[in-house]
């Protein structure tokens, strides 16, 4: 979450005040409580990222979307993950007393490391969550250097 | 012991005349890794989300480890023993029935 500087100058006058405090709420609707990217919040999956000495993973919560419904590109080591996550349509319904899961459009772009080798991407769905495995490029491997001995 | 973080599932209750269907959203969790449980009208539903275990390897989190785990009371209205359970793609459906006496009834006029 962002955390939002508040803006204290001016604070003499009533009319100030409202106009300042007017400011701020715009402020709040334009960049920050309704900014659609933010993480988590839907339009935004949730990611992990980690790496092991050869490879760099990714995680991210995509419950109920159909693998049809994921688009993943990469393109100067930016990897730019973006789909429609449906609404449950695959029970019989005629009422719905409650609904908390989100539906829509989503996208996430993540700046992959220069050692990741953008040329050896995997990616799988599983239980409801997309890992995408990313090989590192050899020359960041560590390598076995054997030393000569002197006959 | 290590206190277990819960996470609260997003869920969606609907329904037919039929049966009452319950949807959650446990994206992690292997069918194995579900315990339902239904006694005295309390549905007890748990699931560990699996994540791996990349010891020193993170380098972003968002994601929160633990489980999850939600409570329904369920009404007289349904019958306990017709309750069924299915996992898909990190989408737990369960479905009950609704008992035959508590269905809406055409009543007739006679006379």
């Amino acid at each position: 979450m962002n955390l939002i500087q508040w803006n204290r100058a001016g604070f003499d006058s009533p009319f100030n005040e409202l106009d300042l405090l007017q400011n701020e709420i715009n402020r709040l609707f334009d960049n920050d409580l309704f900014e659609s990217r933010r993480p988590g919040v839907g339009a935004a999956p949730l990611v992990d990222f980690a790496e092991d000495q050869d490879t760099y993973y990714l995680y991210m919560d995509l419950p109920g979307v159909n693998k049809k419904d994921i688009d993943i590109t990469i393109s100067r080591n930016v990897l730019i993950i973006k789909g429609e996550k449906k609404a449950l349509k695959d029970v019989e319904e005629e009422k719905v007393y409650h609904n908390e899961i989100w539906y829509g459009n989503f996208e996430r772009s993540i700046s992959l490391p220069d050692t990741a080798d953008d040329s050896k991407i995997t990616a799988e769905l599983k239980n409801g969550v997309l890992v995408v495995t990313i090989a590192k490029k050899d020359s960041v491997k560590p390598r076995q250097i054997t030393i000569k001995t002197q006959k | 012991m290590k206190k277990e973080n819960i996470i609260v599932p997003a869920g969606k209750i609907s329904s037919t005349k039929d049966k009452i269907t319950l949807q959650l959203e446990m994206p992690g969790v292997e069918k194995n890794d579900l315990d339902i449980t239904l006694e005295n009208k309390l549905l007890k539903i748990a699931g560990k989300k699996n994540i791996p275990d990349h010891k020193n390897g993170w380098l972003h989190r968002e994601r929160r480890e633990g489980s999850y785990r939600k409570e329904y009371y369920l009404e007289e209205e349904v019958d306990d023993n017709s309750i069924k359970a299915s996992m898909e793609n990190g989408i737990l459906t369960l479905t009950v029935d609704i008992k035959e006496k508590a269905k809406p009834r055409k009543v007739m006029i006679t006379g």
